[in-house]
């Protein structure tokens, strides 16, 4: 009785620890898959190093990026989960912007807002599982790229712009700010590789 | 590569313009290979994002709903084109054609013409057109989907587009 007693018990034990690894293995799994929530084609990107600058925003890092405290903003970033920012190098072109357009449309990504002029581009698709946003630009000859995953509470950003151009003398001044922004990034990326 | 380029644009537009009813992919596709042209598409999916937002206030309500049952809007803008008024009187032509339009509005003075088109089925507005003819721009702007006439000019306040101010005469509201 005590042997069948002892065998039931290692039975079980074993079990036990193998239900544990398993159970730790579906977690990581699922962290994993957490960490992967956003777009492949974008994060690839940096993998190709076409990326001349790489930022990465989380709901802590957005909320120290409002300054003036503006509820407004506060609402928009609210659902936000990560939001990567990309300046593209030099190897990037116009035709790549286009494949990475097309490959998204095949991946689920909706278009929502398309703007294609002779100074300036600016493509944005999104997809609702999981919600991601993602931004496709041409600027001045320069291409960005950003990806926000979660969602953007689209009704905030008139109230937004709004804003904006009411407390700065124009839109582009802000914009300006985002990409001296953007040049401090690789300021410190810079120092920090050195 | 320029080539490429300009294959890629021509098929993003058209499949994005693909069963759109409108007047600007009726009739002016030929600007779309046009690169001095600005090109502007909103679509039916950014409009449907607006149904599942709360309004704060009945005019917030209003304007959401309105916003809610559209289907799109495209623009083609020319900025610093060589003869903008001859490309207005082309554009006002083209659609004079077109026995379902009828003029909504007309504003002329010495600098811009703007001129209003709508296109109804029954009580339903489905097209509001917008052309704009000024000394250095020439603007066709289509707003497509479920248009409410008392609701336009809510809209063109919210939109903020140039030459939609003159819409706001038609806001009872403001009297």
């Amino acid at each position: 009785m005590n042997r069948i007693f002892k065998g039931h018990s290692l039975i079980y034990s074993a079990l036990y620890k193998r239900g544990r690894v398993c159970l730790l293995m579906a977690l990581f799994i699922i962290i994993a898959q957490g960490s992967q929530a956003q777009c492949d084609i974008i994060t690839d990107l940096k993998k190709d190093k076409l990326t001349e600058l790489s930022l990465y925003f989380y709901p802590s890092t957005l909320r120290m990026a409002n300054l003036d405290k503006n509820e407004e903003f506060n609402r928009l970033i609210q659902d936000i989960k990560k939001l990567v920012f990309y300046r593209m190098n030099g190897k990037f072109e116009m035709i790549d912007l286009y494949n990475i357009y097309q490959e998204l449309q095949s991946n689920d990504f909706e278009e929502y807002v398309v703007v294609d002029g002779p100074k300036q581009k600016f493509y944005l698709l999104g997809r609702e599982k999981p919600t991601e946003t993602i931004g496709l630009a041409l600027i001045e000859g320069q291409y960005y790229i950003f990806d926000i995953a979660g969602s953007l509470e689209v009704k905030e950003i008139p109230k937004l712009y709004k804003y904006i151009s009411q407390n700065d003398s124009t839109f582009k001044n802000k914009f300006s700010q985002l990409l001296d922004l953007a040049a401090v990034g690789q300021n410190m990326a810079e120092n920090n590789h050195r | 590569m320029k080539k490429l380029t300009v294959i890629a644009i021509a098929m993003m537009w058209s499949v994005s313009s693909m069963a759109q009813d409108n007047a600007i992919t009726k009739y002016f596709s030929k600007y779309v290979a046009d690169t001095s042209f600005t090109k502007v598409t909103v679509t039916s999916k950014m409009f449907s994002l607006f149904t599942e937002i709360e309004g704060e206030d009945e005019a917030e309500k209003e304007v959401l709903e309105a916003l809610s049952k559209l289907k799109g809007i495209k623009v083609l803008r020319s900025e610093n084109p060589t003869n903008p008024k001859s490309l207005y009187m082309g554009a006002v032509g083209t659609i004079d054609k077109d026995s379902s339009y009828e003029e909504l509005m007309s504003v002329e003075d010495g600098d811009e013409n703007v001129k209003f088109l709508i296109r109804d089925k029954g009580s339903i507005i489905n097209e509001l057109l917008m052309v704009v003819g000024g000394k250095e721009e020439f603007i066709i702007m289509s707003l497509f989907g479920e248009i409410d006439l008392k609701q336009i000019a809510k809209l063109s306040k919210v939109m903020k587009m140039k030459g939609m101010n003159h819409l706001k005469v038609l806001d009872s509201d403001d009297e």
